[in-house]
């Protein structure tokens, strides 16, 4: 079944400018959102996932600075709007959920004038409706005794009630697409599980599509329905959840799959992927994984980094798996 | 042979510790540690599992004498730390080393790395001068950091290889018992399984006990012999990993293992296990520490602490039993 396409990434090219030279976080990357789907974008520190999240939004300050592409949300190129309507956007039909719940409220608002804010400016309420809608919005993400914590600061919660609070905002003007960065990598694993159950029911419901942005691949793939990849800026692999992990075709991601120590297999040794991600001020020419990647031919340093056809549901850059595949199809043919 | 053994050890921190508190009887405790009691031995690696508040991290510190206990012992050797003199205590420093969380808070950003492994040797007479060099090189080598590196400072490196050197400054003691703080949860993916097997060469080499203090259970199943899991202070389940992770027992522990993210193709449906928060350590429940969450609560539970048992080969503190 073909869903509509709420968001269109095209050859989204972020760099930061710094004293020591050009940094590509983000070099070029393509995908899109469906509505209703949620789409996994795991990665290591530096592999650019956040940046790709913040450029959605148009979040990147100076040194930073997006230098091509076109995202295109509902047909409208968000690139080329002015900024009175990206504010209109931005919050109200894309909104963002932060890591650190600590650092995305205000921690001199209570969390009362935080949620009526929000409903007053996008919405258009009164401070009378917006109030009775943010006690109903806390109810909602479960928070106990709605109309006493409306008054609280955000010190007088805890971890976990902080973000039940920012997920609150995130949905208070009914967006259509919610980025989540991290959402719950600074909680404990049970409140994660709360979180993240919180999360999908809502979601469900309102048919919001989700970008979720994590390093957890094993979280990543408990929620998604489609992965996409990230290494020093690109997308290497990207494709449905059930192709990506039972038959991961980037050497990446399948070290990525082999060092989570399973927790009912026996291992003795983890297998480890040798060495670092390059250093983005210096990314190597052709495949930037080929420096780390037990299966390097002497094709991989002219490597395009386009991601090439595996099946219908899954793309990869790796010329290698791309190789394997063909034979493979012209073996049965 | 037990090599290390922690009785009925708490600990309570002071929040408002003024004069004035005092004399208003108004000083508040953050009851960290309530009463916990297990031994280590010698070779083995006890892991002790929990969320974050749960004192895991303060056991550590305390028994390395970081912190002084409130109340209970602890036994090195079959020998009370606290009955030992000055002397024995600073030979004992040798034997127990830490390794932290953060590689990047615990090295002096103004030291170069030799100097950073060079002190703790200099302070505690290791080798002689003429022989330093070599030492620090070969513990360099140990951790698979290269040799050349001596003279570069901790923001030169990448997290991974901090963390080499913070073994590496631990190794340069000797120790035979090492408290592994959360080693590895500031490090990504693929650079915490080259740390964990690290880890356990270094312990088949050197014959190490490691006291491993975690959060994430997947990796805690991989590098332990036997594993505590701890709630508010409070031991809830002790014994043999295979047990444990074949067969949870304590709610708590089910809970906790049922909340962690695995690896699937299959979109899972129900997340959450536990409702609500852990409660405040400043005011401690009555009964069970877990009774506000825990579905099989009874009203013994409101009542009584549950004290360990044993059950199957393990220890549970459970009423439910």
């Amino acid at each position: 079944m073909q869903r509509e396409k709420i968001l269109e990434v095209k050859n989204l090219k972020t760099f930061f400018n710094t004293k020591d030279g050009v940094i590509k976080a983000v070099n070029g990357v393509n995908f899109d959102l469906e509505k209703g789907e949620i789409l996994g974008i795991v990665g290591e520190s530096g592999a650019g996932k956040s940046v790709t999240g913040f450029s959605l939004l148009r979040l990147i300050d100076p040194p930073g600075e997006i230098l091509e592409g076109s995202i295109k949300f509902k047909g409208q190129d968000l690139m080329k709007i002015n900024k009175r309507n990206m504010n209109k956007i931005r919050g109200k039909k894309i909104s963002m959920i932060f890591q650190d719940p600590m650092a995305s409220l205000n921690p001199v608002l209570t969390i009362g004038q935080q949620l009526i804010e929000v409903l007053q400016f996008h919405l258009n309420y009164s401070r009378k409706k917006a109030r009775n809608r943010a006690v109903e919005l806390l109810n909602m993400v479960g928070i106990s005794s709605p109309e006493k914590r409306m008054k609280h600061y955000p010190n007088q919660l805890s971890g976990g009630m902080r973000q039940r609070v920012v997920v609150a905002i995130a949905l208070a003007s009914d967006p259509e697409v919610i980025i989540a960065d991290e959402p719950t990598t600074a909680l404990d694993v049970t409140i994660q599980a709360q979180i993240i159950g919180l999360m999908k029911n809502l979601i469900k419901d309102r048919q919001t599509s989700l970008i979720f942005i994590t390093h957890d691949l094993a979280l990543v793939s408990e929620i998604a329905d489609r992965i996409l990849v990230m290494y020093a800026g690109d997308i290497i692999e990207y494709g449905s959840k059930e192709s990506i992990i039972s038959n991961p075709a980037h050497p990446y991601t399948q070290g990525l799959i082999n060092s989570i120590p399973v927790l009912d297999k026996d291992q003795k040794r983890l297998k480890q992927i040798k060495g670092l991600m390059p250093s983005p001020l210096d990314l190597p020419e052709g495949c930037k994984f080929r420096s780390r990647c037990s299966k390097k031919t002497d094709y991989c340093k002219n490597n395009d980094n386009k991601l090439k056809k595996i099946n219908n549901n899954h793309y990869s850059t790796c010329s290698e798996a791309y190789q394997l595949q063909k034979e493979l199809i012209a073996g049965v043919g | 042979m037990k090599l290390l053994e922690v009785n009925n050890l708490k600990k309570h921190f002071s929040v408002n510790d003024s004069f004035l508190a005092n004399l208003l009887n108004k000083n508040s405790q953050v009851h960290a540690v309530n009463g916990v009691s297990f031994s280590i031995n010698k070779g083995e690696t006890l892991s002790l599992v929990g969320e974050s508040g749960c004192g895991k991290s303060t056991i550590g510190r305390t028994i390395l004498g970081l912190y002084e206990p409130t109340e209970g012992e602890i036994s090195y050797c079959g020998k009370k730390i606290s009955q030992m003199s000055k002397k024995e205590k600073f030979g004992l420093k040798e034997k127990m080393q830490m390794i932290f969380q953060d590689p990047f808070s615990s090295l002096n950003p103004r030291q170069k790395v030799k100097d950073i492994i060079k002190e703790p040797i200099r302070s505690h007479d290791i080798v002689s001068r003429e022989e330093e060099k070599d030492y620090i090189l070969n513990l360099l080598d140990k951790v698979g950091v290269d040799g050349s590196y001596l003279n570069r400072y901790p923001h030169q490196f990448s997290g991974g290889q901090r963390q080499r050197i913070g073994i590496a400054r631990s190794l340069s003691m000797e120790p035979d018992f090492i408290v592994a703080d959360e080693p590895i949860s500031a490090l990504d993916v693929s650079i915490q399984a080259q740390i964990l097997n690290l880890l356990m060469d270094l312990q088949d080499e050197f014959d190490l006990t490691f006291l491993f203090i975690a959060h994430d259970l997947s990796v805690v199943k991989h590098i332990s012999d036997r594993v505590a899991i701890m709630y508010l202070g409070k031991i809830f389940e002790i014994g043999d990993k295979k047990d444990i992770f074949a067969e949870p027992i304590h709610p708590y522990t089910k809970a906790l293992f049922n909340s962690i993210p695995e690896l699937t193709t299959t979109t899972k449906e129900k997340f959450s296990v536990l409702s609500g928060d852990v409660p405040d350590p400043i005011q401690l429940p009555q009964g069970c520490y877990f009774h506000s969450r825990c579905k099989y609560a009874e009203e013994i539970c409101l009542k009584e602490k549950p004290e360990l048992k044993e059950v199957n080969g393990r220890k549970v503190a459970c009423h439910q039993l």
